[in-house]
């Protein structure tokens, strides 16, 4: 059965275990960082994901004076159910695993690093020095062994939890029923992460997005290339018999004006010429 | 942050997509249109125009040759990437990057094929209109392709628009026609002795059809800014760190030949053949405006859409 983890924003306190965490379970080098200049997000560090961040917890204050709080939120991959990443890839070196990881076979990659723009949260990054792939794996080898991811494991207050993806979608509406909002349940086709949170998550920094899964995303933007060219094709077309209509009346005008005048005579005996006027 | 230094972080942009890509989606469209615009004149029976149709075909497949040799180089695998390594390409038949890879080898095989009956003097005949018409179909693929890549790219909003493959088609046509009139202006019958007897100067009809494309490239793209108005690569590539780039593309690369063209029209059509030097030196630079307006603008967009 696929796993999906719970992420209760509302109950972290930003003390960072998880990013430790992964780093020590993940082998991840410690990176030189600086705090983020981004007003609303300044405590925030590392400010990004990066080959060797697979995680950071993202800080961000809402609200002035009395009603300033801070917000924290973990940001990984989302592990979604259908990965844009894996969609677009051309040498299948990503793909979604039944137990809910989506992983990275870097014996089939060619570095195209069509993934970073194909993922719907931006989460691939490519390590220049050892020319791969790099993100969170969901801890596979963990969860193979029956372990919860070392995120999980790491949290103090139960922030992260790991569930079946129904029972965590479950607890999801569930708190959704009394006033949470969630995200993950259905954006993008589904994610194995999912999110509850006190305010609406796209309000800290997760993207908008619908409930389109990448095939039908694909499929919906392909049909729609396709009617702005029949519809172009045809306005072109239209165009182009103005145009050729304009020009043959431009030639008859011209060659009606060269033509010797012809004379005709009335009903009434009056002499006319062919182009109307009485004659002389 | 400065506006310079802020250019020099995205000049410096290095996290996925560069200049090599953007120029590998230039050539690959230039290529494309190049073939389209010769083989439309061939099949289209301007038989007084071989140079033209030559000159398209005869460019077409180096231009999309180079853009798949900058793409292998661009990849970020050089030292895994042996061919055989990189067959792994056509593992994934619904991705847009596979099928842009197809078509671009199948439209270089066929283009090159189509140089091959011109030079060996197979000119005429049901053969090289079969061929043709095959190109030009691969060809509207591959001036496609490019803006399909990027419009499947979920994670780039400013990319996710149904206008962008139509714009990267109308500015390949375009390109494609300013390549081919810039050989013909330039090379003409030096570069094609065995047409040198072709009567027709084609200057006129590249003229008006290059000003035709242009409007139809500059409504387009007026129709993809509105449909990604409210994404933050178009703050950058309208108002931001790009925007020197994006409108010397729209400026350079679109209006200023637009007018050059016009000018030298009118210029040609009450003066005639007493100006046609003065005339093909117009030309040949509003076909080179548009060439570094297609580069300029793939480049603005491709960056614009990453940051």
């Amino acid at each position: 059965m696929a796993k999906a983890v719970l992420v209760d924003i509302r109950k972290c306190i930003a003390c960072r275990a998880c990013q430790v965490a992964c780093k020590r379970w993940n082998d991840r080098q410690g990176e030189p960082t600086k705090l983020n200049a981004t007003p609303g997000l300044e405590w925030t560090n590392p400010s990004d994901l990066s080959p060797q961040t697979y995680t950071y917890i993202r800080f961000i204050g809402k609200g002035k004076g009395d009603d300033f709080k801070w917000h924290f939120i973990k940001i990984q991959c989302n592990h979604c159910v259908e990965p844009g990443c894996a969609s677009v890839c051309p040498t299948k070196a990503l793909y979604k695993t039944a137990e809910g990881p989506v992983l990275y076979d870097k014996e089939k990659c060619i570095g195209c690093k069509y993934c970073i723009s194909g993922c719907p949260f931006d989460v691939p990054r490519f390590d220049e020095e050892n020319q791969i792939i790099e993100k969170c794996t969901f801890c596979a080898e963990r969860l193979a062994e029956g372990v919860e991811p070392a995120c999980v494991a790491a949290c103090p207050t139960d922030a992260l939890a790991i569930y079946e993806r129904d029972e965590a979608i479950r607890l999801a509406e569930s708190a959704a029923s009394k006033g949470a909002h969630t995200y993950g349940k259905q954006e993008v086709g589904g994610t194995s992460w999912i999110y509850v949170s006190d305010v609406p998550v796209t309000e800290l920094g997760l993207p908008r997005h619908d409930s389109k899964s990448p095939t039908a995303y694909a499929t919906d933007m392909l049909l729609k290339v396709g009617a702005l060219g029949i519809v172009g094709a045809g306005l072109l077309y239209l165009l182009g018999v103005y145009t050729k209509r304009r020009s043959d009346l431009a030639k008859e005008v011209q060659s009606s004006d060269k033509a010797p005048q012809k004379s005709t005579v009335t009903s009434r005996g009056e002499s006319v010429d062919k182009m109307g006027g009485d004659s002389a | 942050m400065s506006f310079i230094e802020e250019l020099l972080a995205i000049l410096s942009f290095g996290a996925g997509w560069g200049v090599l890509m953007a120029l590998e989606l230039f050539l690959a469209g230039l290529g494309a249109g190049a073939y389209i615009v010769g083989s439309s004149v061939d099949l289209l029976g301007k038989k007084t125009c071989k140079r033209l149709s030559v000159a398209g075909a005869l460019l077409s497949w180096p231009m999309v040759g180079a853009g798949l040799v900058i793409l292998i180089i661009d990849l970020g695998r050089p030292e895994i990437n042996t061919p055989s390594h990189l067959m792994n390409v056509f593992n994934n038949l619904s991705s847009m990057m596979t099928i842009g890879a197809t078509l671009l080898m199948a439209f270089f095989v066929v283009s090159f094929l189509t140089t091959a009956l011109w030079v060996f003097k197979w000119r005429e005949g049901l053969l090289r209109s079969i061929v043709e018409v095959l190109g030009i179909s691969l060809g509207f693929g591959v001036a496609l392709y490019p803006g399909l890549v990027l419009a499947f790219a979920r994670g780039r909003p400013f990319w996710t628009s149904p206008f962008l493959p139509w714009l990267f088609l109308v500015s390949a046509l375009c390109t494609g026609l300013s390549l081919v009139g810039l050989a013909e202006t330039w090379l003409g019958k030096t570069l094609f002795p065995i047409f040198s007897t072709d009567s027709e100067e084609p200057l006129v009809d590249l003229s008006k059809t290059l000003q035709a494309g242009i409007l139809v490239q500059l409504l387009v793209l007026a129709m993809y800014v509105a449909s990604v108005w409210n994404t933050g690569g178009a703050s950058t590539a309208l108002t931001g760190a790009l925007a020197p780039f994006f409108w010397a593309a729209v400026a350079g690369g679109l209006l200023v030949p637009f007018a050059i063209e016009r000018y030298g029209d009118r210029t040609f059509e009450q003066t005639g053949l007493k100006t046609i030097a003065t005339r093909q030196v117009l030309a040949m630079v509003s076909f080179a405006l548009v060439l570094l307006g297609g580069v300029l603008l793939r480049y603005t967009i491709l960056i614009a859409g990453q940051i």
